[in-house]
């Protein structure tokens, strides 16, 4: 298959996940973390059929960047948002505290295991660190989507779920700087040796330039924004935006998901129309998802993640030990059920795993995406039946609600419907 | 196109002076990220050069309103600033990728100028639209090629040919000057929402001369093939080929016009997507069906406007899509102008642009008069033609390919005459459009 094609397929994806618009999944089509577009990547890959190959893959690169930035931005926007509601301050830094406790104890478990595996046996401290952070930022997200489809598919509301709900949210700070911080440790442009010289503390301010500059855009966006009434002028604003700030990244070596966040926050956090810009990105994030998903799928490395088996383990273990705890800390009515409530993981993850991928070739990179993509998998086995079981436990879910049939109505047709 | 009809906040000096902040920022961002990584990153750096082309051109266009000035030259200005003989902020290699993006564009302009051509329009003008084609073409034809061989003894290229030669290049410097450019006459029109004798006079006698210009260039090449090639004999397969070349496109432009009616009828949404695969997608079965994609995309247009009520829903997508679209193409254009043959070349460019503007009012007078058409028409018809752009180019490519040894060289002289066009031709255009009272924006008054 030709790149051309490829692109031209992908818009064809992204045709139909708009299609069938952005809540369709919750209401049933497809997964909440959309896995099952990775295995349709696996399956057209070079390991199965070959349609994505190696050539394939690399002409397609500016548009997995593009679409990782794109998600990235639509995060930062509504970052601390959840459907216009703005979460308080508290349940922010909760948030943090959570993401960081994960972070830190995959991190940890991972710089610990690493030199245990055969396949980085070998890594330097400075490689082992980029592998145990990477590890921490794709093992930490909590997603969101999980959460509400289970809510809107079983009705549930209450302090749990909106808890569980502001905490998936909120963590999603924590992965992304760490992403950051791990692409900039091993950025993969040259520097031109001049400036190069000129940097003392390099992955410091490679990190501070990634995100200073995304910040800086976003501030620009917002300005540009701020008088702007004529929607295709603000698609203009945003895509230029976007595309700047992702060629520059790129082109740079420096870490696109992090700097796209920055933009997003700031675009939030300093534009008088932020929600006019978020009811306009929003309905983009599935289109952008999908391909990137598809493209995650293709890039998957077999041998790679059969010899990283170990380290996943370890990794995810980390993870539901740092999730449990979490849960018992803060779980209202259902503390052990909490953290394995939290444990499905999707876009995030495989986002900044294919970011990683992307920014650190080699096997550490193809380790990251692959390891993704297997919590993001497990997290869909357990986490909705957690879940469920959490919700039930806290009295959120009633048994009306138990068994759902696929043709019932979602919540929101049912009130419309009354 | 930008500055469409919406209402906007008005910009206060402030506002100037932070737009005028955010483009030195952006100027200076991709500087420092081309200077701290020297090497191109490939088709990641024509990622960074769109975004740049649309928030620079953007910014441009709205620093230069209080001018005037359209916001097409803006976009046009800004990529020159930022292009390879600029600042050097975008390389040959990324202004040459960002050329992939003009296939979309060029489809959406094609279905805009269709679908902006209604029936019942072309039906009160259908005298007047034809006698003008028939003039703008003839005259300009034959008097530019007479023009074009009375200064080939000034052109190195051209001075020590034999007068057959001459001959032929002239006739082939016959068919440049009859290109108009449909995308600077959208993009001024967007711009100023003009609507009045003028404006729709220049649309649908622009868009017809897309047609004209497949036809002579065909016979022309068909003509000056024996001058060129010494024994070759007059062919007519170049005919037959173009027969099948309108024709397929005709045909295929009112099927996939039809295809759109059912489109917006039925279903109606995710419009974007559906523009972006007709625009790369599209654009590519076409091409390798050897068929005219300007046309197919026109007639697609016009079968929704006019077949249909869809027509003003579909335009109001292609206006959305190609505000974004149209200032990357207008800024890449701009950054593919090369200023050193300009520089080279610009004082026989400047001649024979004036030579062709005057041919162009002189036969705006002829064709007016004997339409009977109304003064404002007989004194303003002619400006909106001036413009030319990627069509001139076209033929300047073709016109390469079947000169030998020197075929580069009238290619450069078509490039320089384009970039005078390019600039003069909408300045002048949105001038009367505000003048005649056409222009429908509030920043003319």
């Amino acid at each position: 298959m030709s790149a051309f094609v490829l692109v031209m397929a992908l818009v064809g994806i992204s045709y139909v996940a708009g299609l069938f618009g952005p809540g369709r999944s919750i209401r049933g089509l497809g997964l909440p973390s959309g896995i099952e577009w990775v295995a349709v990547g696996v399956v057209l890959g070079p390991g199965v059929l070959g349609v994505i190959d190696h050539a394939v893959q690399t002409d397609v690169e500016p548009i997995v960047f593009v679409a990782v930035g794109w998600l990235a931005l639509v995060l930062g926007v509504d970052y601390g948002v959840i459907r216009r509601r703005r979460l308080r301050a508290g349940r922010i830094a909760l948030g943090l505290v959570a993401g960081a406790v994960t972070l830190a104890a995959v991190s940890g478990a991972v710089w610990l295991a690493a030199p245990h595996v055969a396949l980085f046996a070998t890594l330097g401290p400075l490689d082992r660190l980029v592998l145990a952070l990477g590890a921490g930022a794709v093992a930490t997200e909590s997603t969101s989507n999980a959460i509400r489809w289970v809510a809107e598919r079983h009705g549930a509301r209450g302090p749990l779920s909106e808890l569980l709900d502001d905490l998936a949210e909120a963590k999603d700070a924590a992965p992304i700087l760490a992403a950051g911080v791990a692409v900039c440790l091993r950025p993969s442009t040259t520097l031109d040796d001049s400036v190069a010289r000129a940097l003392p503390a390099q992955p410091l301010v490679l990190f501070g330039a990634a995100l200073g500059t995304g910040l800086l855009l976003g501030g620009a966006a917002a300005i540009l924004l701020r008088k702007e009434t004529r929607g295709e002028q603000r698609w203009g604003i945003l895509v230029g935006t976007v595309l700047l700030a992702v060629g520059a990244m790129a082109r740079l070596g420096l870490p696109v998901v992090t700097s796209l966040f920055g933009l997003g926050l700031a675009v939030g956090l300093l534009s008088r129309h932020r929600d006019e810009v978020s009811a306009m990105i929003d309905p983009t994030r599935r289109g952008a998802l999908l391909p990137a998903l598809l493209l995650a799928g293709a890039r998957l490395e077999p041998t790679t993640a059969l010899s990283a088996a170990a380290l996943f383990a370890v990794a995810l273990g980390a993870r539901a030990v740092a999730l449990a705890t979490v849960g018992v800390a803060v779980g209202r009515g259902a503390r052990l059920l909490a953290g394995p409530a939290m444990l499905s993981s999707g876009e995030l993850s495989v986002a900044i795993g294919l970011s990683l991928a992307l920014a650190v070739p080699g096997a550490i990179g193809e380790s990251l995406l692959a390891l993704s993509v297997v919590g993001a998998l497990l997290g869909e086995l357990v986490g909705p039946v957690a879940l469920r079981a959490a919700l039930r436990r806290a009295g959120e879910i009633g048994r009306a609600h138990d068994a759902p049939s696929d043709d019932a109505p979602a919540p929101d047709e049912k009130e419309a419907a009354a | 196109m930008s500055g469409g009809g919406h209402a906007r906040e008005r910009q206060t000096l402030f506002d100037r002076v932070q737009q005028a902040a955010v483009l030195a920022l952006l100027f200076g961002l991709l500087y420092a990220a081309t200077r701290a990584v020297p090497q191109a990153a490939g088709a990641l750096s024509s990622v960074a050069g769109i975004g740049f082309l649309l928030l620079a051109g953007t910014l441009a266009s709205e620093l230069l309103e209080p001018l005037r000035i359209p916001h097409l030259t803006a976009y046009i200005l800004a990529g020159m600033l930022a292009g390879p003989y600029g600042l050097h902020l975008l390389d040959h290699e990324t202004v040459t990728e960002l050329s992939k993006t003009n296939s979309l564009a060029l489809a959406l302009i094609a279905l805009a100028g269709g679908a902006e051509l209604r029936l019942v329009d072309l039906r009160k003008t259908a005298r007047s639209l034809a006698w003008t084609t028939l003039f703008q073409s003839l005259f300009t034809f034959i008097f530019t090629t007479a023009l074009f061989f009375a200064f080939t003894g000034f052109l190195p290229f051209a001075r020590d040919l034999p007068f057959a030669e001459r001959a032929a290049v002239s006739l082939l410097w016959g068919v440049v000057a009859v290109t108009r450019s449909p995308s600077a006459t959208l993009g001024v029109l967007a711009q100023t929402r003009a609507n009045g004798p003028v404006a729709q006079a220049t649309l649908a006698s622009v868009m017809v001369s897309d047609v004209v210009v497949l036809v002579v260039l065909a016979v022309t090449l068909t003509l000056v093939r024996p001058l060129i090639e010494p024994g070759a004999t007059l062919s007519m397969t170049k005919l037959v080929g173009l027969g099948h070349e309108l024709l397929g496109s005709v045909s295929l432009g009112t099927t996939l016009g039809l295809v759109l009616v059912v489109y917006l009828r039925f279903i109606g949404r995710q419009l974007v997507l559906v523009l972006l695969l007709l625009g790369f997608g599209f654009t590519e079965v076409l091409k390798y069906l050897h068929f005219e994609p300007l046309l197919t995309f026109l007639v697609a247009g016009f079968i929704v406007q006019n077949l249909s009520s869809q027509g003003e829903k579909f335009l109001r997508a292609l206006d959305g899509v190609g505000a974004v679209v149209y200032v990357v193409f207008f800024a890449g254009a701009g950054a593919h102008l090369e200023i050193p043959i300009l520089r080279q070349l610009g004082v026989i460019a400047l001649a024979l642009c004036l030579g062709r503007v005057a041919f162009a009012w002189l036969a705006n007078r002829a064709a007016a008069r004997v339409a009977g058409d109304p003064p404002v028409l007989r004194r303003w018809g002619w400006v909106g033609l001036v413009s030319q752009a990627g069509i001139a180019l076209g033929v300047g490519s073709v016109i390469e390919r079947n000169l030998p040894g020197y075929g580069a060289q009238v290619r450069a002289l078509v490039i320089a005459t384009v970039a005078i066009n390019e600039m003069l031709g909408p300045v002048l255009f949105k001038t009367v459009l505000d003048r005649t009272g056409e222009s429908r924006t509030d920043d003319h008054a």
